[in-house]
């Protein structure tokens, strides 16, 4: 293999590690060119702007990024917020769900609410699932967090949660490829079941619009500083 | 605010894997040197036509921030050569207050420049590569038509303020200027110094 064939490979291999660490769905293109290669061309260079506007796109919704140190071995990525730290051992919560988590039957699943608040006074336990609004299926990759906060949670494949919120305050359910959803705590009729159903985005999933990116590059005048390229839209 | 400061550039070079410093790196060659050197590697460097291009610091980083993402991923970034860098190290300051904290920078010098351009940079630099060609003055007069007195001087300065540990001195064999004994000879001064890597090769003539 050629050098330049050679560095291109280790390129894309890197892009890939990149968006499988942060859930960027990434088909990138096989290339058939079979002249010598400088490493790069108007298509990998396409691709990593894409990974670019996606990440840009994660950190304005205040997702973390893992970026750093992935494909080094050295530095220790930025690990994202997904978990809370409190456990329900720590609360005193007056739904009827909690005491039922507490006391469970044999065989039973224990499902333990995550706390998205340190209000215990007000707090409520919140138990349901997310589904694909098109498929009926559980919703791949959901985060979950409260309108205006901080802490954000990954739910499993399985698309279930149970979450310990305050009444006042507003749940985001985001998947990428799917619309956000915003529910206020109090308009929940039933908080033991509760099924959240994503509408998904018209946006093109996954696949890189490489017509729009190109022109993209050729249009844009790149940006002059850190602090400006952090600042694109 | 953006720097007016500009400098001539003979190359980008994008890409490098871990040959100008740790992970995915970009080569930025400056023109000028102070050396004159028989088997320089980039000769367009001395030469007037050999300017590719004058730029300000931002327009340097719009030239390498496409593979910002790359530089994070791999602990990479930018390393300057040319010529001599040194001999920008305002022009570098001014870059690495815009470009992306995260990207680490390198350096690849001979270090004959005045102790100003060092100390303007030092604290800014992840690895430096310092090729001192020989530390017998009368062998590096004859190479490269210059005194290597501010090369020993900058070299002391690093080991006494605690860089020694970022720098690789490199140790060339110049075929029909120095032998091994000569190099080993230099080896063992600057272990004396205070420097501790050490990357041995042999110039090679066109």
């Amino acid at each position: 293999m050629t050098k330049g064939r050679s560095t291109c490979k280790l390129l894309k291999d890197i892009r890939q590690q990149i968006a499988d660490a942060n859930g960027i769905s990434y088909q990138p293109k096989e290339c058939h060119y079979e002249g010598d290669c400088a490493g790069t061309c108007p298509a990998c260079e396409a691709e990593i702007r894409y990974l670019e506007t996606q990440l840009r796109e994660r950190k304005r919704k205040g997702w973390g990024m893992k970026v750093a140190g992935l494909a080094a071995g050295l530095c220790v990525a930025t690990v994202p917020l997904t978990s809370c730290q409190n456990t329900p051992k720590a609360c005193n919560v007056e739904n009827k769900a909690q005491d039922s988590t507490d006391m469970p039957v044999m065989g039973e699943k224990v499902v333990i609410p995550k706390a998205l608040t340190a209000d215990l006074k007000n707090a409520i336990v919140i138990i349901g699932r997310v589904l694909d609004s098109s498929t009926g299926k559980a919703a791949p990759e959901v985060n979950v967090m409260i309108l205006g906060g901080k802490k954000r949670l990954s739910l499993g494949e399985d698309g279930r949660f149970a979450l310990q919120v305050n009444r006042n305050d507003s749940l985001v359910f985001s998947s990428y490829g799917f619309e956000d959803k915003v529910i206020a705590v109090k308009s929940i009729r039933n908080p033991n079941d509760m099924v959240v159903r994503l509408e998904p985005s018209l946006d093109k999933v996954g696949e890189i619009d490489r017509e729009y990116l190109e022109k993209e590059l050729a249009d844009s005048s790149a940006p002059q500083s850190h602090k400006e390229k952090c600042n694109q839209k | 605010m953006q720097s007016e400061i500009t400098a001539p550039f003979i190359a980008i070079n994008r890409h490098r894997l871990t040959t100008d410093g740790e992970g995915v790196t970009t080569l930025v060659g400056f023109h000028g040197c102070p050396l004159h050197c028989e088997y320089c590697l980039n000769p367009q460097c001395l030469q007037a036509d050999g300017v590719w291009r004058r730029m300000t610091p931002g327009e340097l980083y719009s030239e390498v921030e496409i593979d910002d993402l790359y530089f994070m991923a791999t602990g990479g970034g930018i390393c300057f050569g040319g010529g001599e860098p040194l001999l920008h190290s305002d022009f570098i300051k001014a870059f690495a207050e815009i470009m992306n904290p995260e990207w680490k920078l390198t350096i690849e010098t001979s270090l004959n420049v005045p102790l100003k351009n060092v100390k303007a940079i030092a604290s800014l630099v992840e690895m430096w590569y310092v090729d001192i060609k020989d530390v017998n003055p009368i062998i590096y007069k004859a190479y490269t038509g210059e005194s290597n007195e501010r090369v020993m001087r900058n070299l002391q300065w690093l080991a006494d303020n605690d860089y020694s540990d970022k720098i690789i001195i490199r140790l060339p064999l110049i075929p029909k200027y120095n032998t091994e004994e000569n190099r080993e000879h230099s080896q063992q001064l600057l272990k004396n110094i205070g420097f501790n890597y050490f990357d041995t090769f042999t110039y090679i003539v066109r």
